[in-house]
């Protein structure tokens, strides 16, 4: 999940190499903390949320398969 | 463009070895075709097509740096085909046990939550490269926006 946030947000953002992604890991539940550079955040959180939104989804199919649950914050 | 579907369609996929993408490139657009294993067609597109549609929007994302309007596309692996063109060649024989139309049937799909797709639209090939904007605005202005 990490990896998949992590390259998907470089993909996305102006400068890859202030991406950083920290994975907290519960028994049931994974919060990943997604790290850009200031002037990334606009466009990885999106006009009403939408890409942050996006990605949500999509990490929500990954954690169905391992029965967990992730929270994904951008900091 | 195509390696972020193919790569998010991988992590996604329960058959990764099956996802592909074509990409037909115009002037200012692009049409992305990503096939997968037809039993990965539920949980790709997802309930009321919302994965299909996140992976458009981070397309769009993409696509806006480049200028560039994008089109993705779904569609079932060439396998599928071939498996059910098997089933049709043996249906001269009196054996029923195959039906050959199951392949996106929602039995196949095993995500609890994911509950398949009903609405995935399925234009041709021809429709999507001479309209490629109509996209943009039935689906995106659509089911999301509440």
């Amino acid at each position: 999940m990490k990896e998949l946030i992590e390259y998907v947000a470089k993909s996305l953002v102006d400068d890859p190499s202030q991406v950083r992604v920290d994975e907290i890991e519960g028994t049931n539940s994974v919060v990943l903390e997604l790290h850009v550079a200031p002037e990334d955040m606009g466009r990885i959180i999106g006009r009403k949320g939408r890409v942050a939104n996006a990605m949500r989804t999509l990490l929500r199919v990954v954690a169905a398969k391992e029965a967990k649950r992730v929270t994904l914050e951008i900091v | 463009m195509k390696e972020l579907i193919e790569n998010i369609a991988r992590s996604l996929a329960d058959d990764p070895s099956q996802v592909r993408v074509d990409e037909i490139e115009g002037t200012n657009s692009v049409v992305l075709e990503l096939h997968v294993a037809p039993e990965d067609m539920g949980r790709i597109i997802g309930r009321k097509g919302r994965v299909a549609n996140a992976m458009r929007t981070l397309l769009r994302v993409l696509a806006a740096k480049q200028g560039k309007r994008v089109t993705l596309e779904i569609v079932e692996s060439p396998v599928a085909e071939a498996a059910a063109e098997e089933v049709v060649a043996e249906e001269a024989a009196p054996v029923e046990e195959e039906a050959p139309v199951e392949e996106a049937a929602p039995t196949e799909v095993e995500v609890a939550e994911e509950v398949p797709i009903v609405e995935e639209e399925v234009p041709s090939e021809e429709e999507l490269i001479e309209a490629p904007f109509e996209e943009e605005v039935g689906e995106t202005t659509g089911e999301e926006a509440d």
